[in-house]
C-alpha cells in the first residue's frame, strides 16, 4: 500500500487482485441479490481507489479495507433501494414492452416530430429509448451495450419516455 | 457486471494510480485545531477581550456553573475527535467512543444549565437576546477551527459525513462556548442553559445538513 502511495502501478495491480476474493467475500456476505455482487464489489474498489491517501503506513491495513468496503457495500444497497423507489416497469409506463414492438422497429420511418424530440433528448435517455424501442434490443441486452445495470437503464428509459412526452405535447400545442 | 469487468476495472485502477500524500495523523489534525482555538483566543484576549483580570471574577460559586464549563470542555475534545476520527476508514471505533464522551459532556452541561435555570431562575426576554449573543460569540470563535476540521473531513473519507460535519461543527463550537462561558457575565440560568450549554449542539446540528452534502457531493466528484 505504501509503493502504491508513491504511485507503484505494478505493486497496485497485485495489491488489487489479492484484495479481491476477501473484498468479494465482505459483500457476498452482506448482499442478498447475487446477480448484484459483481457490480457492488466494482464499486468497493473504486471506493478504494478513491480513498487511497486515507491510509496511514502506521496503522493496520486490514481495518482500512474492511470499513471502506463496509460503507460502500452500505452505499449501494441505500442507492439499489433508492432506484428500486424510482424504477417504474415499462408496461406501468404504458410502453409495450420491446417483444410487442414491431419486427425491425429501426426500419419503420420515424414521424419527424419524434425524431426531433428524441435529439432534444439528454444522450443517456436517448440511447436508452433508441436501444429498446428504436433497435428493438431487450432491456438485458440494452443495458449490457450501454455498459450499465438493467436498473439503471429502465430509470434513464422511463425518465426518456417521460421527457418525449412533454416535448410531444409541447409540439402539438 | 461479470468477473472479467471487474478484473478489467482493476487493471484500469492500477493503471490511473498517481502518487498520492497520506491524510495527516488523526493527533496532527486535532493538534492543528486545537491550535488554530488557542491563536483565536490568544488574538482576542491581547485586544483585551477578556479583560486581563476577568479570571478573578469567574462565578465559581453560581449554581451549575462548573458543571457547565466542564461539560462544554468534554464536548469540545469529545466531538472534534469523533469528527475527526470519523474521516479516517479504520478509525470508527475512536470516533464512537469519542462520540460517546461528547454525548456525556452535552448531559453534563445541560444538567448545569438545567440546574442554573432551577436555582437561579430566568430574567425574562432580555436572557434571550442575550444568549442569541453568545450564541453568535461562541459561533465566531469556532470559525476558524471548525473550517480546519470541515477541510480534513473533506479531505479524508467520513463513512457519514453529516455526522462528523454535525460533530465538527459542535466540537468546535464547544471550544468557542468554554472562553463564552469563561468571559460571559450576563448571569441567569436560562441564558447559561441557551446560551452556553446549549450552543454547540444548536449551531451542530443547524449547519450539519447542508455541510454534510457539500462533503458528500465534493467527494463523489473527485
Amino acid at each position: 500500500m505504501i509503493a502504491t502511495q508513491c504511485g507503484d502501478a505494478d505493486a497496485y495491480e497485485q495489491l488489487l487482485h489479492e484484495l479481491l476474493p476477501h473484498v468479494r467475500r465482505i459483500v457476498q456476505r452482506r448482499l442478498f441479490d447475487a446477480n448484484a455482487v459483481e457490480d457492488v464489489v466494482q464499486n468497493v474498489f473504486v471506493s478504494l481507489h478513491r480513498a487511497r491517501h486515507t491510509y496511514r503506513p502506521e496503522r493496520p491495513f486490514a481495518p482500512w479495507v474492511n470499513a471502506i468496503s463496509r460503507n460502500a457495500v452500505i452505499d449501494a444497497i441505500r442507492e439499489r433501494g433508492r432506484v428500486g423507489q424510482r424504477e417504474v416497469s415499462l408496461q406501468a409506463d404504458g410502453v409495450p414492452e420491446p417483444a410487442a414492438a414491431p419486427a425491425a422497429p429501426h426500419e419503420a420511418p420515424l414521424d419527424p416530430a419524434l425524431r426531433h424530440a428524441l435529439e432534444r433528448l439528454p444522450a443517456a435517455q436517448r440511447q436508452a429509448v433508441g436501444l429498446i424501442h428504436l433497435e428493438g434490443l431487450s432491456v438485458a441486452e440494452a443495458a449490457a451495450r450501454a455498459g450499465v445495470s438493467k436498473s439503471a437503464l429502465k430509470v434513464r428509459a422511463h425518465r426518456g419516455y417521460r421527457a418525449l412526452r412533454t416535448l410531444l405535447a409541447e409540439h402539438q400545442s | 457486471m461479470s468477473r472479467d469487468g471487474t478484473e478489467q476495472l482493476l487493471r484500469e485502477l492500477a493503471r490511473d494510480v498517481s502518487p498520492v500524500r497520506p491524510i495527516p495523523r488523526l493527533r496532527a489534525a486535532t493538534a492543528g485545531v486545537l491550535a488554530l482555538w488557542a491563536i483565536v483566543v490568544l488574538l482576542l484576549w491581547m485586544q483585551g477581550s477578556p479583560p486581563a483580570g476577568a479570571a478573578r471574577t469567574i462565578p465559581w460559586q453560581a449554581p451549575g456553573y462548573g458543571a457547565v464549563l466542564v461539560g462544554l470542555a468534554v464536548i469540545a475534545g469529545g466531538a472534534t475527535l469523533a469528527a475527526l476520527a470519523g474521516a479516517v476508514p479504520g478509525r470508527e471505533w475512536a470516533s464512537g467512543a469519542s462520540g460517546c464522551v461528547a454525548l456525556l459532556g452535552l448531559l453534563l452541561a445541560v444538567g448545569g444549565g438545567l440546574i442554573a435555570v432551577a436555582e437561579a431562575g430566568s430574567r425574562g426576554a432580555a436572557e434571550w437576546s442575550s444568549s442569541a449573543a453568545c450564541i453568535r460569540h461562541a459561533a465566531a470563535l469556532a470559525f476558524l477551527p471548525a473550517l480546519a476540521a470541515l477541510l480534513f473531513l473533506a479531505r479524508g473519507y467520513a463513512g457519514r459525513p453529516v455526522l462528523s460535519a454535525a460533530l465538527g461543527v459542535t466540537g468546535t463550537v464547544a471550544l468557542g462556548a468554554v472562553v463564552v462561558h469563561v468571559s460571559c457575565r450576563a448571569g441567569g440560568g436560562l441564558h447559561m442553559l441557551l446560551g452556553h450549554a446549549l450552543a454547540p449542539l444548536l449551531l451542530g446540528f443547524l449547519v450539519a445538513a447542508p455541510i454534510g452534502l457539500v462533503i458528500r457531493r465534493w467527494r463523489r466528484g473527485r
